[in-house]
């Protein structure tokens, strides 16, 4: 690689970190606005449609990232996991926890990095505060914010190293 | 600075700050692998002749060691914070990473503050780890209370952590208190 390429890099891992990080910031001020900047144009309104009724249907939100995986496809897209702890006050005022799995794609137009897609949003689990996360109903999120998700089962590796393709081990 | 010394310079402030970002992949990667229970990607993050905690060597060993470790508890979900990097040399370097990770243990979640301590080095261009040590502040159920579990330390079946030592270990936190 160039050097202008391995800055160019460099510059990548921050945006793209960064993105998960205003896209936590925003969406918890309700910026809309800049929460839609973070994705290409053309998916701005159909997105605005989507997100502005799901983000009236609950209350504060605490959107805290963690872990982030980082892969490029090239040197204008890559892919990525981001972890997030949220804390929800639901339309029923409950108070929630959940761990979130992101997938996300991202990709580079004009030297900036941009959500390329509709983030794609699984849950480990949603549980109101004081309730264990064990053994509860499938969510079916958005359906239901809270119970048990799709992520870790629906991994492949998940279900390899279990050896059965079931949650429970044998 | 003759031209040849400035690219030089140039050239080790552009593989330290790549080396920065390839150790934090290296965490984040890390806790999907282990929560995707993906040994194959897991013990692909240690040098190839890493030192296994059972004192055997290499990345099957690794593998092997960690199968019985990830088996004790179903879903995990660990969330990685705080990242320190301190380079020791341009191929070494050691960090510690502060993570939440939850675990579903049979009836109970089981919540376990700790920070690794690791050490990275570089092989052949890229970073592994060359050892990671957690330590645990705490393990409680999520609905207890981590001062009324005895030891800070309730994780029923963990063949591998099994007790809290931190902040104690740290040699700091004895001598202000002392």
């Amino acid at each position: 690689m160039t050097v202008v390429e391995r800055v160019d890099r460099l510059e990548a891992y921050r945006q793209i970190r960064e993105l998960a990080a205003r896209y936590g910031r925003d969406l918890d001020a309700r910026a809309m606005d800049d929460l839609l900047e973070l994705y290409v144009p053309e998916i701005r309104d159909r997105l605005r449609d989507v997100l502005v009724p799901a983000l009236r249907r609950v209350q504060i939100t605490i959107l805290h990232v963690g872990t982030h995986v980082i892969d490029f496809v090239d040197e204008d897209n890559a892919t990525g996991s981001v972890y997030c702890h949220a804390e929800v006050q639901n339309a029923e005022h409950m108070w929630i926890s959940q761990a979130i799995h992101y997938g996300d794609r991202y990709t580079r137009r004009d030297g900036r990095w941009y959500f390329a897609r509709a983030r794609r949003h699984e849950l480990f689990y949603g549980a109101e505060h004081g309730v264990r996360p064990n053994g509860l109903p499938l969510a079916d999120w958005p359906e239901n914010d809270t119970g048990t998700g799709t992520v870790p089962m629906r991994w492949e590796s998940w279900q390899a190293f279990w050896g059965t393709g079931l949650h429970q081990p044998t | 600075m003759a031209p040849e010394a400035a690219d030089e310079a140039l050239e080790s402030r552009l593989a330290r700050l790549e080396a920065v970002e390839e150790i934090r992949q290296l965490v984040s990667r890390y806790a999907l692998a282990l929560d995707s229970r993906d040994v194959d990607v897991l013990v692909s993050l240690f040098v190839p002749d890493v030192e296994v905690h059972d004192g055997t060597r290499g990345r099957a060993a690794l593998a092997e060691w960690f199968d019985p470790v990830l088996r004790p508890y179903r879903t995990t979900f660990h969330l990685i914070g705080n990242h320190v990097i301190d380079f020791v040399d341009e191929d070494h370097a050691i960090g510690a990473v502060y993570c939440r990770p939850e675990h579903e243990v049979d009836e109970l979640w089981i919540v376990m503050p700790l920070v690794y301590d690791d050490r990275y080095e570089r092989r052949d261009g890229h970073w592994y780890f060359k050892s990671r040590r957690p330590h645990a502040f705490y393990a409680a159920d999520v609905l207890e209370h981590p001062l009324q579990v005895e030891g800070r330390f309730h994780f029923p079946g963990n063949p591998f952590m099994t007790r809290a030592t931190m902040p104690e270990r740290t040699a700091t936190w004895e001598r202000f208190w002392a």
